[in-house]
């Protein structure tokens, strides 16, 4: 940046002029290689393997942060920030709305290459279990028990109080470790050898 | 593999590299979301902020619309009229905006569509009607008390924070005898007040084959 330019500064971005990339551009596009794979990455396990809805989410996690991104590049915690957006997006009421619509018919429909080769009887059933868990619920888990995130970080990024992540991640890891006890004798009956 | 660490690597499946038409992607969806908000923020802070900015959706929304057709300053964005068409299954409805068309019907919800509404499974820019899900449980949020016919209803911002577009949408939760509640959800910007939102939830009836979704 040159001497004197700093009148076309704006809160750490530069003034968008309305053609052309700008500063918040370059930023956003850095940001996007770098970060899009483990956000994706993140987005799969918070829609328990829904890969098209991952895919929504990133998208419009990302939008929401090319618009916010003055604040975003102001935060604190960067980390936490983008959690807070994707897990906002995961909760958002229409998006959830939205996705009621597929879900009430009375079979799912199939979802042939939604689900990685090997995962078997045992992966199927914690896949569904964890499909099944209230958005809120899952996301507590998987940031508390996949990510190692503390109970606080935890918090921030499901904007709720420590208790609540608490008692949500016992409660969801429960029910995931049950339908995963119920999945063993299936597992075990259809091909491993005693 | 029993330990549920594994099966979560395998649900989450393995990290690919970003391709660069996605990252334009990204870059284009944020900068239309970006040029939406600052319309949006222009025109509501003009001195004629709430006229224009229903004609500006009007216009946005319905680029098809003849000029004559357009809102004018201090009228509503769209007419209430008796719905003439084949009744949906899950649930009934007496009015629509003048129109307009039910563009879904299923026994979950149904969707109410202006002319030249994207028939992809969104519900941006429509009016949805349905049951809450069976993870719900009521509102969850404050809102208005309205009277919506022989009851009360609750109108609440559909998003607690906008969107990426600005937008927070309208949801009005009306409780079923049965005591689930009815859902009329009204995407921001369609130019529908406040009480014709109400008068059209009025006319709303939920029958037994209505169906409460989850998630």
């Amino acid at each position: 940046m040159q001497p004197g330019r700093n009148r076309d500064r704006h809160r750490g971005v530069r003034r968008d002029s309305g053609s052309g990339a700008t500063e918040r551009d370059e930023q956003f596009h850095a940001f996007v290689v770098s970060r899009r794979p483990r956000l994706l990455h993140t987005a799969t396990l918070l829609t328990a393997g829904d890969t098209h809805l991952a895919e929504d989410l990133v998208q419009a996690a990302l939008t929401k942060l090319y618009v916010a991104w003055p604040a975003f590049k102001r935060a604190d915690n960067p980390d936490g920030y983008v959690r807070r957006v994707l897990v906002n997006a995961l909760i958002d009421e229409k998006r959830r709305i939205w996705r009621r619509r597929e879900q009430t018919m009375a079979v799912l429909p199939d979802v042939a290459g939604d689900t990685p080769s090997g995962a078997g009887p045992a992966g199927e059933a914690v896949k569904q279990a964890l499909r099944e868990l209230p958005p809120r619920m899952r996301a507590a888990v998987v940031f508390r028990y996949f990510y190692d995130l503390d109970v606080a970080a935890t918090a921030d990024a499901l904007s709720c109080s420590e208790g609540n992540v608490k008692s949500q991640t016992a409660r969801g890891l429960d029910r995931l470790r049950a339908a995963l006890h119920q999945a063993q004798p299936t597992f075990l009956s259809q091909g491993a050898t005693p | 593999m029993n330990d549920l660490r594994d099966h979560f690597e395998e649900i989450a499946g393995p990290m690919h590299a970003v391709d660069s038409k996605q990252v334009e992607a990204d870059l284009t969806r944020g900068r239309r979301a970006l040029r939406r908000r600052r319309t949006v923020q222009a025109v509501a802070g003009s001195a004629f902020g709430v006229a224009a900015l229903a004609a500006a959706i009007a216009v946005a929304t319905s680029s098809t619309e003849a000029p004559s057709e357009r809102v004018t300053a201090g009228a509503p964005a769209v007419q209430l009229v008796a719905y003439q068409g084949e009744q949906p299954k899950g649930f009934t409805v007496d009015k629509v905006p003048d129109g307009w068309y039910i563009q879904a019907s299923e026994q979950g919800y149904l969707t109410v569509a202006p002319k030249g509404a994207g028939t992809d499974d969104s519900f941006v820019g429509k009016i949805a009607i349905m049951l809450e899900s069976k993870d719900q449980s009521g509102p969850g949020r404050e809102g208005k008390t309205v009277k919506v016919g022989d009851t009360e209803g609750l109108l609440v911002e559909s998003l607690s924070e906008p969107d990426a577009s600005g937008d927070r949408g309208s949801s009005l939760w009306i409780k079923q005898p049965s005591g689930v509640y009815l859902i009329v959800q009204v995407w921001q910007g369609l130019g529908l007040t406040e009480a014709q939102i109400v008068e059209l939830a009025a006319g709303v009836h939920v029958h037994k084959d209505a169906v409460q979704g989850v998630g």
